[in-house]
């Protein structure tokens, strides 16, 4: 059990510090912001694009933990630049005020995001947990996404990278 | 106005508009949730399992359905069928805090309580985030309805570990 956990924290540290320093790969962003675009066409079948960069990743029967980690990890680098475009252009369309409170807003939930998927780790052991915390990762921040498109004027301007 | 002083008047806007939100719900605040709210969404936990935020489907199925006709309905109205949502999932939130907090050792416990405290934080600024972006009774409304939601969905992160935990006895 313990090597079990182990193995869990060494993939799950090996997966943040990879999340941490690598950038997304543009062909996972871009798949991210198809995927959104889509579905504001279709009105509001967004939520099915959480899992559009891992679900392929992790479809080829993958069962080592290193390496759903790093599917995990690839959709939520993917979301997180999604995020910082979406933050980027919500600020271009709010007074000063708007923005501190936004920033303060982002910075809540930054804290939050990482006590909450951390808790995978603090409740239990074993190697899956560290799926689960990088799940829960992607997860989050795909829903925040979906959160703050809802307050942009122009969402294209995110989804065709303007 | 010098700055400081808009910023607090905002702040006092915003205060006010977040107490409206309870106020205008007295019976509610005090209540228990109702049984057939809880029945609806205890049936719709247990049948929603799965992949793809399954469980979160379970969110909205009472304010939403109450709130159908919103167009038609006075602003406290609508808050209060966020509001009649929002008694489920506290309920929830809490028993399974609860049941963790006795499941868990003290060092985990401490990591729970930190992250609920985070969390709060972070529902707070969010919803409030609304009003400051909207200004105007339309926000309101939808403060209510991201306050029961953002309760449903850590309510159900923290019922599928307590539900693990019950199950390890």
């Amino acid at each position: 059990m313990r090597f079990a956990f182990a193995v869990g924290l060494l993939a799950l540290l090996a997966g943040t510090a990879n999340a941490q320093m690598q950038q997304p790969e543009p062909r996972d962003v871009a798949a991210v912001l198809q995927c959104l675009k889509r579905g504001d066409a279709k009105g509001g079948d967004q939520k099915n694009c959480l899992g559009v960069v891992s679900g392929p990743c992790l479809g080829n029967d993958t069962n080592n933990v290193p390496d759903m980690v790093h599917c995990h990890d690839r959709e939520d680098l993917a979301w997180h630049e999604v995020l910082n475009r979406t933050v980027r252009g919500l600020r271009q369309d709010m007074n000063d005020e708007q923005r501190k409170k936004l920033q303060l807003m982002q910075d809540a939930w930054e804290s939050s995001l990482k006590r909450t998927c951390r808790f995978y780790e603090d409740y239990g052991q074993g190697s899956v947990m560290g799926v689960l915390e990088a799940a829960c990762a992607a997860e989050e921040t795909a829903r925040r996404v979906l959160f703050l498109l809802f307050f942009l004027q122009d969402a294209n301007l995110v989804y065709d990278g303007k | 106005m010098t700055e400081s002083d808009e910023i607090g008047r905002n702040s006092m806007i915003r205060w006010a508009a977040l107490s409206l939100i309870f106020l205008v719900t007295p019976a509610l605040a005090d209540d228990k949730p109702a049984p057939k709210d809880v029945a609806a969404i205890e049936q719709c936990i247990t049948t929603k399992t799965g992949a793809n935020w399954a469980w979160e489907q379970c969110i909205g199925i009472i304010g939403n359905k109450c709130a159908e006709h919103e167009e038609r309905m006075s602003p406290a109205d609508v808050i209060e069928c966020y509001a009649r949502e929002q008694l489920v999932w506290d309920d929830i939130l809490n028993k399974s805090f609860q049941a963790l907090r006795k499941a868990l050792d003290d060092e985990q416990v401490k990591k729970m309580q930190q992250m609920q405290r985070a969390w709060i934080a972070s529902r707070d600024k969010t919803c409030g985030f609304i009003y400051d972006y909207f200004q105007g009774t339309m926000a309101n409304p939808m403060m209510a309805a991201c306050h029961a939601r953002a309760t449903g969905l850590q309510a159900l992160f923290l019922r599928s570990f307590a539900d693990d935990a019950a199950q390890r006895k």
